[in-house]
């Protein structure tokens, strides 16, 4: 008996195929992620005749150990990294840091809520928060150095999280809290953009939208004044 | 809404960097259960934040989001313009996931109603 053979459906076949790539390119593109540029130096640039980066204005030599020299490759892609305040590396692993936790609980936490109640859900804040808390937030010298370890660049401290806080966490702290909610947000907006299609009475994106704006602004501007009321103990002297 | 989210963020910021620079690792993750489990049941379980079906989801994570950058202004003088760019690449992050969770859904038996 004999076996016909066939071809596996298209759509696998094109999922497996994009798996492949994108596998391959983060692979690849490895060595140009390297961290070429300082953050808040504008001024750099590879002398590809002594194979060096160097700072223009001073003419100095940042890197002089010829087998950690960056390519030219990585260095102009590097070209905005002073502006983001942040080197390819980090800005790579900030966008998947936050694409992995607003995935992760669009696709768990409901489901867990759904299963077990409120249990599930306090459940689910500690597990999955706190797990993903620890990989993309954990700070160096957790519970040793508490004010982190002073970066070489002269400010800031090193970051061992996914997500990066540019300029080596010297601006204000982003929280994962941000890709959660436009996470969430994005997939409930595309869920009722589909029932649309199936339903054409129910309302529109635009419709949406516009409903949404004011429940987002009270919670922004709520965030916003919780915050600085705890911004307000800096006032008060305490060294915590 | 806005108390909620009000209370919310300032648990967060008032208690999260305190516990990990106390008990570490550990402090953060305990963190994540004590504020953000709590919170969740006070925001969504509860329904403070108005959520109504058929409607986009607003979720506790944005005024966590807008409590951070508050908190920092605030207590260290931070310049706001320092956060955008991780601003807008956890945007782009979070897109990326959202979308990436919605053909999930889409597309995995599990999720069927």
């Amino acid at each position: 008996m004999t076996t016909k053979f066939q071809l596996p459906n298209p759509k696998l076949l094109t999922g497996i195929a994009l798996c492949v790539v994108f596998t391959l390119s983060v692979c690849l593109a490895a060595p140009c992620l390297a961290d070429t540029t300082d953050p808040k130096t504008q001024s750099l640039a590879f002398d590809t005749v002594t194979n060096q980066l160097i700072l223009t204005e001073t003419g100095e030599t940042l890197i002089t150990d010829p087998a950690k020299q960056p390519s030219a490759l990585a260095v102009w892609l590097g070209t905005y990294n002073p502006t983001l305040g942040m080197c390819n590396a980090s800005i790579f692993t900030t966008i998947f840091g936050g694409a992995f936790v607003a995935f992760f609980i669009a696709i768990c936490w409901g489901k867990l809520v759904e299963i077990y109640g409120a249990a599930g859900g306090l459940f689910g804040g500690g597990v999955i928060v706190g797990t993903f808390w620890v990989i993309n937030h954990k700070l160096p010298g957790i519970g040793i150095a508490p004010g982190g370890i002073p970066h070489d660049a002269g400010f800031g401290i090193y970051q061992y999280g996914l997500i990066v806080q540019a300029f080596h966490g010297t601006g204000p702290w982003v929280d994962m809290g941000l890709a959660v909610c436009v996470g969430l947000f994005t997939m409930s907006f595309l869920e009722r953009l589909r029932a649309k299609k199936l339903d054409p009475t129910l309302p529109g994106g635009a419709a949406l939208l516009s409903e949404s704006f004011p429940r987002a602004l009270s919670v922004i501007l709520g965030g916003i004044a919780g915050g600085a009321i705890v911004g307000l103990i800096g006032f008060t002297g305490a060294r915590l | 809404m806005f108390i909620g989210a009000m209370i919310t963020g300032a648990l967060v910021f008032g208690i999260w960097p305190e516990m990990w620079k106390s008990y570490g690792i550990m402090g953060g993750w305990l963190s994540a259960v004590i504020i953000i489990g709590l919170c969740w049941f006070m925001n969504h379980w509860l329904g403070l934040f108005s959520n109504p079906d058929g409607k986009i989801w607003i979720d506790q994570g944005m005024p966590i989001a807008s409590a951070g950058i508050a908190w920092a202004i605030v207590r260290f003088g931070a310049d706001f313009t320092d956060c955008l760019p991780t601003f807008f690449l956890l945007i782009i992050g979070g897109i990326l996931g959202g979308i990436a969770a919605y053909y999930v859904k889409q597309h995995n038996p599990n999720f069927k109603t």
